[in-house]
């Protein structure tokens, strides 16, 4: 008997979600599609799938990271592979533990190459995501060697807060906070060269986050 | 562990921001002292030692207890009160110290007194120095109670202005946050369709096109961004330079403008008239000394019933209700005849002998429009300073808002943007390099494909839909947790329908309900949410979320998912209530 991967694929533009459908299909999985959080909760009621393929943001509704985790306390054995515009999820408001090691995680330029993509399925659904399809994990810029609190303190300064400011906001000193965001300019490369240091560190993470920072 | 180092850090910030402050007042209490200290100190030396010709040394024990107690006091309640001044409301429990040492200052300076008075009366009788005694306490007291009245004021408009500072400084950042959004809007999009831009130039290639026709798509593409941010990302980013452009600071006010209503007098002098009551209780003191009782349980009598009345007198007068000015004369002058009764019924009838009357017949009458004037000018000032400061803090809390409202309009902006990009154009783009990619491709699949770049550079052009149905995007939250979670939305019908029908509220409420349902679930295992707003009397609108989960510690800290709350929200709280096991989250919501 020939095993078939039933596989739910969740992408809220119609467009590539046709695509990918096709390209999965092609490849031999057996394939149930759904636009949002709500309609793929209903179809993975009834398709009982082994492997989602969620895409993170989809639109106004709940994500695919709650959806995730959501479909994941019903069925434990099911593989997820997230395909996403989003570099590192901390920069949608998740922490890095909401993606679990057997996750997957894609980043949607590469979908492009199907192969790829099929070769990252393949890999889910054995149960151990390969560290090449855990996009986020990847050091692919320095801001994902930031802490927690780096990354935060980081974004604050984008937003054109003073250390005082941020201080106000964090419940902690302006030493503290000096403190953090020098260690985050050196960890980002960022030089004290006599220029404006915070314009840098603003720039290179607006260029880093995506349009939600 | 991580709550008390950062109470520690609180306090150390605390005592190192205020240790100027903390002199302040209390130098100010004991200089009130020492003027009145000199004056008793007067007498004494000039008359009551040369007469007696001894010292008494307990003569000085209740007056020095008493300026200590009523310094440190002071100080404590204003060094407490002074880290509520900026948001009087939030630190009910400073403010409860500071109203617990300003009635320990009273209870102490008058019990003392009384003590004094009662010392002194027996058996070295004096009435020069009971007559000094007497309007000198009431000339400390009318001062102290202007100037106290002043510093409670400054610290109080003093926290008012620094917030009105930080919040313009936020209102001129909201400028530059503005045009640094919509700057980085377009910068955004070039840098995240990049990818696409390259690899449809290479599928392109792949599928036979020359490179003309596929600069000439990808310099399209190009042009659109550049040139045109999308209009609704730019009706957003100019929506929310109105609100900042509108938004104005309210101007200090220098000098306060002195109103004296006769609500003012009567209320005062009727605080007054029961204060008298205490310089009647000193009476039965003389009395019961003359006659060789005690005094203290008799003092202790008036003293009570005295606060009693003026407690009861409080709670008869409305602070708003217009006396008529008859009235107020009318105390004053009750007030006058029971300061000259006792001194008339000491001098008169138990010593009539007693020599030297002059100053104690003149203290009687004087010190009864002594305190009652200070006391009423005071409250004026304090009246007129109250508005002020109520002026103050409406237009903080009014800009507040409106710096939260621009940040609401440009959080919607980053949303929509990042939407349309991250959604129909780049997954526009990905499908028409998929489709030209395709191993076998047709002409039917290149078509396919230019219809799909077209499609991309349409969405980039057009407005795109940002509306939605707020009750369909709330019950999406609860199916999505179904199994997992019971969700329950807890809202009146009208009020869904009227938040639905506004584009902002609708966004601003989903996100952030979506955000507490899942973090709810996601870290506290919740198996229950509970969802509601209201409306409040201001118009913000206030969400509660209550879950099961395992409790939350409260902390401000900010951290990336709660940041939504702190761009869409006023102010917001998490608390966990360990007896019925259940974790509320509480937030602010201003519309415009």
């Amino acid at each position: 008997m020939v095993f078939t991967l039933r596989v739910l694929l969740v992408e809220d533009d119609n467009l590539l979600r046709g695509l990918l459908r096709d390209v999965l299909l092609d490849r031999g999985y057996e394939v149930e599609t759904a636009s949002s959080a709500k309609q793929a909760i209903k179809i993975f009621e009834e398709f009982d799938p082994d492997l989602a393929v969620l895409d993170i943001d989809l639109g106004y509704g709940p994500t695919g990271i709650d959806l995730a985790h959501s479909m994941r306390k019903v069925n434990q054995s099911l593989s997820i592979l997230f395909l996403t515009h989003i570099p590192d999820p901390r920069f949608a408001g998740f922490d890095l533990d909401s993606i679990p090691s057997d996750f997957g995680y894609l980043h949607k330029d590469r979908i492009v190459d199907t192969d790829l993509l099929a070769e990252a399925i393949e890999s889910v659904a054995r149960g151990r995501a390969r560290q090449d399809f855990r996009d986020h994990s990847i050091a692919r810029n320095p801001m994902q060697q930031l802490s927690q609190a780096q990354l935060e303190v980081l974004k604050l300064v984008a937003k054109g807060k003073s250390n005082e400011q941020i201080a106000a906001v964090r419940g902690t000193t302006e030493r503290a906070v000096r403190g953090i965001l020098a260690r985050a300019l050196d960890i980002v490369g960022i030089e004290d060269d006599g220029g404006e240091r915070r314009v840098a560190a603003a720039i290179a993470f607006i260029r880093a986050s995506t349009g939600d920072y | 562990m991580g709550e008390l180092s950062h109470r520690l850090v609180s306090v150390r910030t605390a005592i190192s921001e205020n240790w100027r402050k903390l002199g302040h007042p209390a130098v100010l209490g004991i200089w009130m002292h020492v003027v009145s200290t000199l004056l008793y100190v007067v007498v004494l030396f000039s008359f009551e030692i040369p007469r007696n010709g001894v010292f008494q040394a307990q003569w000085f024990i209740p007056l020095l207890s008493s300026q200590l107690a009523f310094s440190g006091t002071l100080a404590l309640g204003r060094f407490t009160g002074n880290r509520s001044a900026p948001t009087k409301t939030s630190r009910p429990f400073a403010n409860l110290l500071t109203v617990l040492s300003a009635a320990a200052i009273r209870a102490l300076v008058f019990g003392f007194s009384a003590a004094a008075l009662g010392l002194v009366a027996s058996p070295n009788y004096a009435p020069r120095f009971w007559g000094a005694l007497t309007v000198g306490l009431g000339l400390t007291f009318g001062v102290s109670q202007i100037l106290t009245s002043r510093i409670n004021h400054e610290a109080t408009v003093q926290g008012l202005l620094d917030t009105q500072a930080q919040l313009s400084a936020q209102q001129k950042n909201a400028k530059l946050h503005i045009s640094q959004v919509q700057e980085s809007l377009k910068r955004r999009a070039q840098d995240a369709l990049l990818p696409q831009l390259l690899g449809l130039d290479r599928a392109m290639s792949h599928a036979g096109y020359d490179i003309e026709a596929r600069n000439q798509i990808v310099e399209r593409i190009r042009q659109v961004i550049v040139e045109d941010v999308h209009p609704l990302s730019r009706e957003l980013v100019s929506k929310a330079s109105k609100i900042q452009s509108s938004m104005k600071v309210q101007e200090r006010q220098t000098k306060p403008r002195i109103v004296w209503p006769t609500t003012v007098m009567v209320r005062d002098a009727t605080r007054v008239f029961a204060l008298a009551l205490i310089g009647l209780a000193n009476v039965f003191v003389l009395f019961q000394a003359y006659a060789g009782g005690t005094w203290g349980l008799s003092a202790s009598a008036a003293w009570l019933a005295s606060m009693g009345f003026l407690a009861l007198l409080k709670l008869l007068i409305p602070q708003n209700w217009r006396a008529p000015f008859y009235l107020g004369a009318l105390f004053i002058a009750g007030l006058t005849l029971i300061g000259i009764t006792p001194y008339i019924l000491v001098t008169q009838l138990l010593a009539p002998s007693v020599a030297q009357l002059g100053a104690l017949k003149f203290s009687g009458p004087a010190i009864a429009p002594i305190i009652s004037v200070s006391l009423a000018y005071a409250s004026a000032i304090a009246q007129d300073r109250a508005r002020y400061e109520f002026a103050l803090d409406n237009a903080n809390a009014q800009l507040a808002r409106e710096i939260i409202l621009v940040e609401q309009q440009l959080w919607i902006a980053r949303r929509a943007w990042a939407y349309l990009i991250h959604g129909n154009v780049q997954a526009s783009l990905t499908a028409a390099i998929l489709q030209l990619n395709r191993p076998a491709a047709q002409s039917t699949d290149r078509d396919a494909a230019l219809a799909s770049v077209q499609h991309a550079i349409e969405a980039l052009k057009s407005p795109a839909d940002l509306r939605i149905d707020l009750r369909t995007a709330l019950d999406e939250i609860a199916t999505t947790w179904t199994g997992t979670c019971d969700v329950k939305f807890d809202f009146a019908p009208d009020l869904l329908e009227e938040f639905g029908s506004s584009d902002s509220v609708s966004l601003c409420l989903n996100e952030i309900f979506k955000e507490a349902v899942s973090n709810a679930i996601r870290h506290g295992a919740a198996t229950e949410v509970t969802c509601s707003v209201l409306k409040d009397a201001d118009g913000q609108l206030h969400v509660r979320v209550i879950n099961n989960g395992s409790p939350l510690i409260s902390s401000r800290r900010s951290s990336m998912g709660t940041q939504l709350f702190d761009e869409l929200c006023t102010k917001w709280t998490l608390s966990s209530d360990v007896s019925s096991g259940k974790t509320t989250l509480e937030a602010w919501v201003p519309t415009s």
